[in-house]
């Protein structure tokens, strides 16, 4: 048996450690493994070739975003901030926790392509936390604009993520079905959807609770970032 | 019959059409790389399952190149400016206001 091929697992997992860019490390991942497994350059470009063409639909999604970019261009979400910073009592972490429950519910019952980082993150979720937290604290950097967008973007896969596994018609519930019945196990589906269930509502527990921390360091983030910027400008 | 394939041909089409938005953003700091990328991919996505495997992966190749060493910024595309953005309610196309009440 040769292990060699898995010099590319070995190169895509330091590649993300170091944050090289992602493209190139997938790339040269294949390469690698390619070169590797003893295939010839021929080969290696027919294999990169054949799994392009055969997956190009997760691409599907670009259809989306003429919509979105008419509804930018007409403020969608400038807007989204303006209403935001008018309710007092929505900070960053309440607004995507409440985004977080909708988001779980929805994912359980199958609908999963009503958000997204596409759909939803971006033209909304994500300016609505900008002017949230602007609207409590003030001025903020760019780095607690970008720390805002990795949390609303993450809630959304959180909700996502664990949502999903509780509808009995997704893809993930029959392959885990699949996986224990081919090793004598027969499961059905609607009781691994149901033992989903606690899981979802921990997962909730646990993000509403990474939510609330957000919420009550954010002050602190945002005066240590302004303090270093102000630095910089004297 | 619609199948997969008009699909692929629409979203082609889209590429293309950003692919020659950016050549004629003539203030586009990287504009003939960034026009190649989304030309590759349109092609790419509308003539998938006629390009022979190892000319797509060469293309995959390139079109990864061109995404990895920086090939790639994002132009003006005379889009609004943010004061035109903050003056315009969104309306939808049937007249409806985005504007929350």
């Amino acid at each position: 048996m040769n292990y060699w091929p898995l010099l590319g697992v070995l190169l895509v997992i330091v590649g993300f450690m170091r944050r090289w860019n992602p493209v190139l490390v997938v790339v040269a991942a294949a390469l690698v493994a390619g070169i590797a497994a003893g295939m010839s350059p021929a080969r290696i470009l027919t294999e990169i070739g054949e799994g392009f063409g055969r997956n190009r639909y997760l691409l599907i999604i670009i259809l989306t975003l003429p919509v979105l970019g008419a509804l930018e261009r007409a403020g969608l979400r400038e807007h989204a901030q303006n209403w935001i910073a008018g309710r007092k009592s929505l900070t960053p972490g309440r607004l995507m926790t409440l985004y977080l429950a909708v988001r779980q519910a929805a994912s359980a019952i199958g609908l999963t392509s009503l958000g997204g980082q596409a759909q939803t993150v971006r033209p909304l979720l994500a300016p609505m936390a900008e002017g949230a937290a602007q609207a409590k604290h003030g001025r903020i950097g760019p780095e607690i604009r970008a720390r805002l967008r990795a949390m609303s973007a993450a809630t959304d896969n959180v909700g996502l993520f664990f949502g999903e596994d509780i509808f009995i018609a997704f893809g993930a519930v029959l392959l885990i079905q699949g996986i224990y019945a081919e090793n004598g196990i027969s499961l059905e589906p609607l009781h691994i959807a149901l033992w989903g269930i606690p899981t979802a509502l921990l997962a909730f527990a646990i993000h509403a609770f990474r939510l609330r921390r957000f919420d009550q360091t954010l002050p602190k983030k945002i005066a240590a970032e302004n303090a270093r910027g102000d630095q910089g400008h004297a | 019959m619609l199948d997969i394939n008009h699909v692929y041909w629409l979203c082609g089409a889209l590429l293309a059409y950003i692919a020659v938005q950016t050549v004629r953003d003539r203030q586009h700091s990287k504009r003939w790389s960034t026009a190649a990328f989304w030309a590759l991919l349109a092609v790419a996505f509308a003539f998938g399952d006629a390009i022979a495997p190892m000319a797509m992966g060469v293309m995959v190749l390139v079109i990864a190149g061109l995404a990895g060493f920086g090939g790639i910024g994002t132009g003006n595309y005379r889009s609004a400016s943010p004061a035109q953005r903050e003056a315009k309610p969104p309306r939808s196309a049937t007249g409806c206001s985005f504007r929350p009440c």
